[in-house]
C-alpha cells in the first residue's frame, strides 16, 4: 500500500504552504479500515461546511472504500441526478487552487485523485489553463468552450426541429438542398440521427476501451469509413454527417468528464423534444433544465452561484478578469472571509 | 431578494405586458391623440409601481400578503388578496391561451391546441414548483 504521507498530501503542501492548512483523518469502512483525509484551510473554509461534510463522511456505511471515486458516490446529494455536484481531479495545482478558495478536498490512501466539494457549474466549466493563460487568451478559450457546450447540446435537436417543423427558417437554397439529399433516403430524420449518434457514442466508447496502439485506427475506421459508407449507401444524408461530426467534435472540447456526460445525455433529451415538438419542445426542455440547475445546491452552495443567485466575487464565470483584479474569493463558498486583498493597484 | 433578482422579475413582467399588447388596436381607438397613450399609461404604471416599492421598503421584513393583512385587517385584507389572486389568475389563463394560440396558428397547424396548452402548463408548474428551493436559497444572500 502506498503511504499517503509520502504520496499525495505533500503535493498539496508543495502548492499551498500555510500553517492554516488542516488535514483531518476519518476512518471509513467496516471490514477494511481506510482513512479518508479531509483537507481545508482554517479561516477561509466555512465551518458549517466542514461540519456537514465531516458528518456525511462519518455516516458512510460500507465494507470497503477503496478510492475517492467511490467516496464521491457515497457523499453526493442527488445520486439519480444528471448533474454531478462533487468534482474529481488528478491535478494537485487545481486542488490547491480550490483549497485557497475555501473548498474542502478529500484524499484516500493509494487513490491518485482529489475530491472537491462543494462545486458549482463553473468548477466544471473552467479548466486550469484558463487561469494560466494570459487574460485575452484565457477568455478566448472560454468563449470557444461555451460555444462547444452550446453546439454539442443543441445541434442535433435544432437540425431535426428545422427539418421536421420549421423548414421556413433556413434560406430556401439550403432547405432545397436538404430536401434533395433526403429524397432518396428510406428512413425518417429521427431514425437517421439516432443511428448516427449511437454509432458515434459507440466509436467513442470503443476508442476508450481499445488498446492505445490501434486507437486512432478505430477512429478512422469508425468515423470516416462508416460515415462515408452510410452516405453512399443512402442510409443517412451528408448534411447529417456534418451535424453529428460537429456535435462530436464539440463534445470533446469540454474539459470535465462530468459536464461532458451531462451534455451528452441531455443532448438525447433535447433531440427527442426537438423531434416531437420542434423549437417549442426544445425551449420547454431548455427552460426546465435551466430551472433545475438553478434550483440545486452542492453542500449548501447554489449550483449556478455566484452568477445566479448573485454573490460578491471576482466574476470568474463565463469569462474572467485579469489576475491582478481578482481580489475577492467567491463568497458563495468562503462565506466568512472572502476578501483576498483590498482594491488592487498596479505599480 | 437583491436588486438583480428583483430587476429580473420586474423586467420580465413589464416585457411580457409590452410584447403581449397590440399597439395597433390602441392607435385605432386613439386616433390623433395616440401619442398620449404611452405617456399616460407609463405614468399610471410607474407611479403605482413606485408606491408599491416604497410600501415594501417600509415593511422590510414582511411580504406583500402580510402587509395587506396588517394594513387593512382580516376581512378587507382577504377581499383584496382574493381580488389580486383573481387578477393574476385571469392574466395567467388568458396569456397561456394566447401563447398556445400563437404557437398553433404560426407553427403547429395540425397539433391539437390542448396538447400545446398541456405542455406549457406542465413546464410552468415544474418551474414554479422548483421556485420553492430558489426562494430558500435567496434568503441566504
Amino acid at each position: 500500500m502506498l503511504n499517503l504521507r509520502i504520496q499525495i498530501a505533500p503535493l498539496i503542501r508543495k502548492h499551498f504552504k500555510s500553517e492554516k492548512l488542516v488535514s483531518e483523518s476519518i476512518e471509513v469502512g467496516e471490514k477494511s479500515k481506510n482513512d479518508v483525509y479531509m483537507m481545508y484551510v482554517e479561516g477561509i473554509t466555512d465551518p458549517n461546511l466542514i461540519n456537514t461534510v465531516r458528518e456525511r463522511i462519518k455516516g458512510i456505511k460500507t465494507d470497503f472504500l477503496s478510492n475517492v471515486s467511490m467516496l464521491e458516490q457515497f457523499i453526493e446529494e442527488r445520486s439519480y441526478s444528471l448533474i454531478s455536484t462533487v468534482m474529481y481531479t488528478e491535478r494537485p495545482d487545481r486542488a490547491a487552487a480550490f483549497l485557497a478558495e475555501g473548498h474542502v478536498i478529500f484524499i484516500i490512501d493509494g487513490s491518485p485523485g482529489y475530491l472537491i466539494v462543494p462545486v458549482t457549474f463553473w468548477s466544471f466549466f473552467h479548466a486550469a489553463e484558463d487561469q494560466y493563460q494570459r487574460w485575452l487568451y484565457g477568455n478566448f478559450i472560454r468563449i470557444v468552450r461555451l460555444l462547444a457546450v452550446l453546439i454539442s447540446l443543441l445541434t442535433p435537436a435544432l437540425y431535426i426541429a428545422i427539418v421536421n417543423f420549421h423548414g421556413e427558417m433556413i434560406p430556401s437554397d439550403l432547405a432545397v438542398s436538404i430536401a434533395a439529399s433526403r429524397e432518396v433516403l428510406p428512413f425518417p430524420v429521427i431514425t437517421e440521427i439516432l443511428l448516427m449518434e449511437i454509432s458515434f457514442e459507440l466509436i467513442r466508447e470503443a476508442g476508450v476501451r481499445v488498446p492505445t496502439t490501434i486507437g486512432p485506427t478505430i477512429g478512422i475506421v469508425g468515423a470516416l469509413i462508416l460515415g462515408q459508407a452510410a452516405v453512399e449507401a443512402n442510409i443517412v444524408s451528408p448534411i447529417l454527417v456534418i451535424v453529428v461530426a460537429i456535435t462530436g467534435l464539440s463534445s470533446f472540447a469540454i474539459p470535465e468528464t462530468a459536464l461532458s456526460y451531462t451534455i451528452r445525455i441531455s443532448r438525447f433529451l433535447l433531440l427527442m423534444a426537438g423531434a416531437s415538438m420542434g423549437f417549442f419542445g426544445i425551449s420547454l426542455v431548455l427552460i426546465i433544465g435551466l430551472a433545475y440547475i438553478l434550483s440545486i445546491t452542492s453542500f449548501g452552495v447554489p449550483f449556478m452561484s455566484p452568477l445566479a443567485p448573485h454573490f460578491p466575487s471576482s466574476n470568474d464565470t463565463f469569462t474572467r478578469a485579469p489576475t491582478f483584479k481578482q481580489g475577492l474569493r467567491p463568497s458563495n463558498v468562503s462565506k466568512s472571509d472572502f476578501i483576498r486583498r483590498k482594491k488592487p493597484k498596479r505599480k | 431578494m437583491g436588486f438583480r433578482e428583483f430587476f429580473a422579475v420586474v423586467f420580465f413582467a413589464i416585457g411580457m405586458k409590452l410584447t403581449d399588447t397590440t399597439p395597433i388596436l390602441m392607435v385605432e381607438l386613439g386616433l390623433n391623440a395616440s401619442w398620449m397613450i404611452p405617456i399616460v399609461s407609463g405614468l399610471v404604471i410607474f407611479l403605482s409601481f413606485l408606491f408599491l416599492l416604497s410600501l415594501l421598503k417600509l415593511y422590510k421584513t414582511k411580504s406583500l400578503i402580510d402587509i395587506i393583512y396588517h394594513l387593512t385587517g382580516k376581512f378587507f385584507g382577504s377581499l383584496m388578496i382574493l381580488l389580486l389572486f383573481l387578477m393574476v389568475l385571469e392574466y395567467l389563463v388568458v396569456s397561456t391561451r394566447d401563447y398556445a394560440d400563437i404557437l398553433s396558428t404560426l407553427f403547429y397547424l395540425r397539433t391539437p391546441l390542448k396538447y400545446l396548452l398541456l405542455m406549457l402548463i406542465i413546464t410552468a408548474f415544474y418551474i414554479s414548483h422548483k421556485c420553492r428551493f430558489v426562494k430558500h436559497m435567496l434568503h441566504h444572500t
